[in-house]
């Protein structure tokens, strides 16, 4: 038989005044099962606390209910007073009398018999509850970062500096992503590689870091704090210890393909250095341009390489890593130019996408920073560019914006108008979005001072006729339609999810948005956590964002991932979902409800819970057909036994 | 239709904590008040809400039934919300067949700050069923 | 070892199946052998009043009551059997759960409704009018489940535990060999329009079968003969309602569309034919709702 005690809140006069806190008592006294009930001003207080820690001793309580303010303000209160007195904190239950029956409701009688039949359902949870135990998870200690662009770069090295190992995968021969291709930053014009590199090199040198590139993530197994990942090392055939940037394997091979770091504005042969400043810092052989390694059928660049460098005989390698968190900043990729056929994308080679301009303008580019036509070669003297291209268009394209646009835009005609100082620029745009530190001010300088032409209008077509283009829009501030003729013409692509990012989320268990995005665990809240514990999301991939929102969500997510790797040992909240082995069938229908994976069918016929997957939130349970499902302490039988209670049906 | 007047319809309202829950605490930080015929139980998720739960407060004399969980999309748990909407689905169609009216059972999705929100829900959902009169369910011995 | 028990079955209404599957017992002439019955009656005319009072008050051991409870006059019998009695077994599916006859608690229609109330009334299961002890479920009971129970009442010195079932406790999945592939409900088919496929679980194929909300102990016998399971034995220990709990699996297995409007899903759901005929087949008068009501219509 229960031995059920009640503490009624007065809540000074909160409750007091519409709720006949000593008469709730006094019923309560009443009910089965309760053996100790009164009523005092403030149980949240110390004398409160001790009321409680005191009853439980003098009347051996088995349970407690606290009718008062709303769970969250003083449950882990009220728990934590139980635990000091020796009953099980889970044993404990807050009737809510204060937010939802005192301060909504006027009548005295009414609000008193709804406190009564609420306290009584709470009595009812509580007469069911059993002990539970927090479950103790040991973890390991070491944080896997997929993605070594800046965003990646900065997680690895804020883990790495907190004292814990990181294994930093890169999917490319090198690290530092798109920001390398940038020509300068926005606002401060800064040179994008001298403000990068000096991560890059960090990254690769710290004695916590171990940079795994050319590499790719193929199979995530376990749980929060003991994932296994399974990782495949692409072979480069290049040593990079040995590589010696002596470049005269370039001049031999016979095979040219178009350079990814320019955007395919240059070639490249089929060994390659990524770029100038790539980490690791060695020539890469890419097999699938190659004339063949297996069997060799060119062999010149082995033939060429003074120290040996070159190892045809390289493989594949699979390796396996045990990880406790993992933070995934795998990026963007541009929305791909041919989507817009009115446009020219992919098709006119004087249309070009903005990560394009950037090698074009770049001193270093392709074409050492002297703008030219890339079908002709001319000097480009007039330039349009084209805002929103593939964004804030739901019916075609995509229907959200990407934020860094407007400002990479305005920069660019900067950029344009300072190497060619006669030229035109004009740039057609659909509203400024300049948010970020100092981007308005940036920004303005740019538009006001009349040197580059702003159209606000859509671009409707852009013609290539041969000798430039022609691009059709219109001025929306005047009504009139324009055709302007220009050399050069850039878009402001859409950024998308990188590559593969839909895959990767598979691998890793986590959710993708409407977009393709990876999917936070809440939009406001939790923008750089997942809906499965221990696995982080930050940068790009996550949405659309300039360099110091994804620098700082790299940060963010490094500092959720220290908190694990840190914690002696995980804590888990035993309100978990627990199948009865008697009532369980294995029908199985239970492991598609879960939205953490954390059910199973195991060989043994039954279902299991992985209790540290498992969040409590029981939709396994109205799943099951079985009635074998149930949250620990929110029982099937305890929650009808508060129905009845709250209607006030006799039990 | 029985005379209503004196007719005060006991509704049971299944509210996830994380959102319509929080909207009902809202109202009360707000002193917005709303009608005492709703009483609340918390479930984590409006997906945990099972066909015995909703079955067994029919049978225990509830009046109407509130569902209130995160607006359809926002489910923290990935869709549990739109899980439970289906079943509830399915169980107005069999609720129907046994002639009991499936417009007692009404399902809202509230976030956490729309105190007023819920206000309005609680007020028209307890208007609503007074004029559908007493449940016959419970009675049905 | 011989019987040496006073039993008795009693069928009031019903098909008949249930006293057909006792007779095709094996082990009925071992049971039989030794034991006094009181009456065997497979209609309730084969049975007056009069001749149950002259048995003694728990002068019966073990009485098998088949049949549903159906109305005013059946009740008053089952209440008299059950002073007769010291246990008493809940036969099948209609003393058990009120079986198909249920369904005609359910059935629209204000005059056929009448007709039925003015016939006596509703169905009822058997433990709505007096105190079971055991329940022998099926419709009709498999012969495995039979001898069971005849085993454990007849001829065992060891009485069993009052609300003892004489099935599993666990779904009829847990017996069927078929394989899961934890598809998701896509699309409903029915077997009268293809034949399912005897090797994956029904489910899995869109067939609606109710193995996981119902009590297994019959071997998963229909489902081995390419049927679905329809329910008979009514629902799982941990199930209060077996309609709602097939039809909140059902729901579940539908995948989310990702369109907020559900559209998609209820299509889906939407083409589930008779939903109490199929949820509901034999469990109608023991569902929470018990009959329809009128509800303002």
């Amino acid at each position: 038989m229960s031995r059920i005690g009640v503490f009624v809140c007065r809540c000074g006069t909160n409750i007091a005044d519409t709720v006949d806190t000593g008469f709730v008592a006094k019923t309560l006294r009443g009910y089965p099962g309760v053996v100790h009930a009164e009523d005092y001003d403030y149980m949240c207080s110390e004398i409160g606390q001790q009321k409680i820690r005191d009853a439980i001793k003098e009347h051996n309580l088995d349970g407690v209910v606290v009718a008062s303010c709303t769970p969250s303000m003083h449950q882990e209160t009220f728990r934590n007073a139980a635990e000091e007195a020796g009953l099980n904190r889970y044993r404990l239950e807050v009737a809510n009398i204060r937010e939802q029956v005192s301060w909504v409701h006027d009548d005295r009688e009414v609000a008193t018999e709804k406190a009564i039949r609420i306290a009584r359902a709470a009595v009812e949870k509580v007469r069911g509850d059993d002990d539970l135990e927090p479950i103790a998870v040991d973890h390991e200690s070491t944080c896997l970062v997929v993605g070594g662009g800046i965003t990646g770069i900065q997680a690895a090295i804020d883990v790495a500096n907190s004292g814990h190992k990181v294994i930093l995968v890169e999917k490319d021969p090198s690290i530092g992503g798109h920001m390398a291709q940038l020509s300068v930053t926005f606002p401060t014009l800064d040179c994008a590689q001298c403000i990068l590199t000096p991560r890059m090199v960090e990254a690769s040198r710290h004695p916590n870091i171990e940079l795994l590139t050319y590499s790719e993530v193929v199979k995530v197994a376990g749980y929060t704090g003991n994932y296994e990942v399974t990782i495949r090392k692409n072979p480069t055939y290049v040593d990079a210890d040995k590589c010696n940037l002596c470049d005269k394997c370039t001049e031999v091979c016979p095979v040219s393909v178009k350079e990814e770091f320019n955007e395919g504005l240059s070639e490249r042969k089929a060994i390659y250095l990524p770029f100038e400043q790539a980490i690791p810092s060695s020539y890469v052989l890419d097999e699938d341009a190659c004339l063949g390694v297996k069997p060799i059928r060119c062999g010149l660049c082995e033939e060429v390489c003074d120290v040996g460098a070159i190892d045809y005989d390289m493989a594949p390698e699979v390796i396996t890593k045990k990880v406790g968190t993992i933070i995934i900043a795998t990026g963007y990729d541009l929305y791909d130019p041919s989507h817009l056929t009115e446009y020219g994308g992919g098709k006119y080679p004087d249309v070009v996408t903005s990560l394009q301009f950037e090698r074009m303008v770049h001193p270093s580019g392709p074409m050492k920073g002297q703008l030219r036509r890339p079908s002709d070669g001319r000097p480009v003297k007039s330039v349009a560019f084209v805002h929103c291209a593939g964004s804030r268009d739901p019916g075609r394209h995509n229907p959200y914006c990407s934020r860094i646009c407007c400002t990479y835009t305005a920069k660019q005609a900067l950029l344009f108008k300072k190497g060619v100082p006669d030229g035109v620029a004009n740039v057609f745009y659909i509203d400024i979005r300049t948010d970020g530190k100092g981007y308005e001010e940036f920004a303005q300088g740019i538009i006001s001072s009349r040197r580059i032409r702003y159209i606000r209008g859509k671009v409707a077509k852009v013609v290539d006729e041969g000798d430039h283009l022609t691009v059709w829009g219109a001025d929306t501030l005047s009504g009139k339609r324009m055709e302007i003729d220009v050399d050069l013409v850039v878009l402001a692509m859409a950024m998308v999810p990188s590559e593969g990012t839909a895959e990767l989320a598979k691998t890793f268990h986590i959710n993708v948005d409407e977009n393709g995005f990876l999917k936070e665990a809440h939009p406001k809240l939790r923008p750089v956590e997942t809906t499965t514990a221990g696995v982080f999301i930050a940068g790009t991939a996550q949405g659309p964002k300039d360099i110091p929102d994804s620098v700082a969500q790299g940060s963010a997510a490094a500092s959720k991932a220290i908190a694990i790797l840190a914690a002696e040992q995980l804590s888990h909240s035993p309100e978990v979902a627990t199948v009865n082995e008697e009532l369980c069938s294995g029908c199985g229908i239970c492991t598609s409800a879960c939205p953490y994976d954390a059910i199973k069918v195991e060989r043994s016929g039954v279902a299991v819970v992985n209790e540290i997957l498992c969040s409590g939130c029981g939709i396994c349970a109205a799943a099951c057909p079985a009635g074998a499902i149930e949250v620990k302490n929110e029982r099937h039988e305890q929650v009808e036994d508060m129905i009845a209670a709250a209607l006030g049906s006799a039990k | 239709m029985s005379d209503n007047k004196s007719f005060e319809p006991k509704i049971i309202a299944f509210l996830c904590k994380w959102t319509t829950y929080a909207a009902a605490d809202l109202c009360g930080v707000s002193r917005m008040p709303y009608p005492s015929n709703i009483s609340i139980i918390k479930v984590n998720c409006t997906g945990e809400v099972t066909a015995d739960m909703i079955l067994t407060a029919f049978e225990k004399g509830a009046d109407g039934i509130l569902i209130g969980g995160c607006r359809p999309g926002h489910c923290r748990y990935e869709g549990g919300n739109l899980k439970g909407a289906n079943r509830v689905y399915l169980l107005k169609r069999a609720l129907k067949e046994f002639g009991v009216n499936p417009e007692r059972i009404r399902e809202v999705g509230i976030a956490g700050a729309q105190g007023l929100i819920f206000q309005r829900a609680a007020e028209k959902f307890t208007a609503d069923i007074r004029a559908l009169g007493p449940s016959p369910v419970m009675s049905n011995a | 070892m011989p019987n040496n028990k006073t039993l008795a079955f009693y069928a009031g209404s019903g098909c008949g199946g249930c006293s057909q599957s006792l007779m095709l017992s094996p082990s009925l002439a071992t049971m039989l052998d030794g034991a006094d019955i009181a009456f065997w009656a497979t209609r309730s005319g084969d049975l007056t009043e009069d001749e149950i009072s002259q048995v003694d008050d728990k002068g019966i051991d073990v009485l098998m009551f088949a049949g549903p409870v159906d109305g005013e006059a059946s009740v008053a019998t089952a209440k008299l059997l059950r002073r007769k009695a010291k246990r008493v077994v809940a036969y099948g599916a209609c003393a058990h759960l009120g079986g198909l006859c249920g369904l005609t608690n359910v059935i629209p229609g204000a005059k056929l409704r009448e007709l039925a109330e003015k016939n006596g009334g509703f169905i009822r299961p058997l433990s709505a009018v007096i105190d079971v002890d055991y329940v022998l479920p099926g419709c009709p009971p498999p012969q495995g489940m039979v001898e069971r129970m005849l085993k454990e009442l007849f001829l065992s010195d060891d009485v069993p535990d009052v609300g003892t079932v004489f099935a599993s406790s666990k779904g009829v999945c847990g017996e069927c060999d078929r394989k899961h592939l934890n598809s998701p409900l896509e699309e409903i088919r029915r077997f009268h329009a293809a034949p399912p496929d005897p090797d994956i679980c029904l489910l899995d194929q869109g067939y609606i079968c109710l193995g996981p909300v119902t009590r297994g102990g019959c071997g998963a016998v229909c489902p081995e003969a390419n049927r679905p399971c329809t329910g008979c034995a009514g629902p799982v220990a941990g199930v209060l309602d077996q309609g709602g709990a097939i039809l909140q699996s059902l729901a579940s297995l539908v995948p989310l569309s990702g369109d907020v409007s559900g559209e998609k899903e209820h299509r889906v759901l939407d083409s589930i034919q008779d939903i109490v005929g199929t949820a509901y087949k034999y469990s109608a008068a023991s569902s929470l709702l018990k009959r329809r009501v009128n509800d303002g219509e």
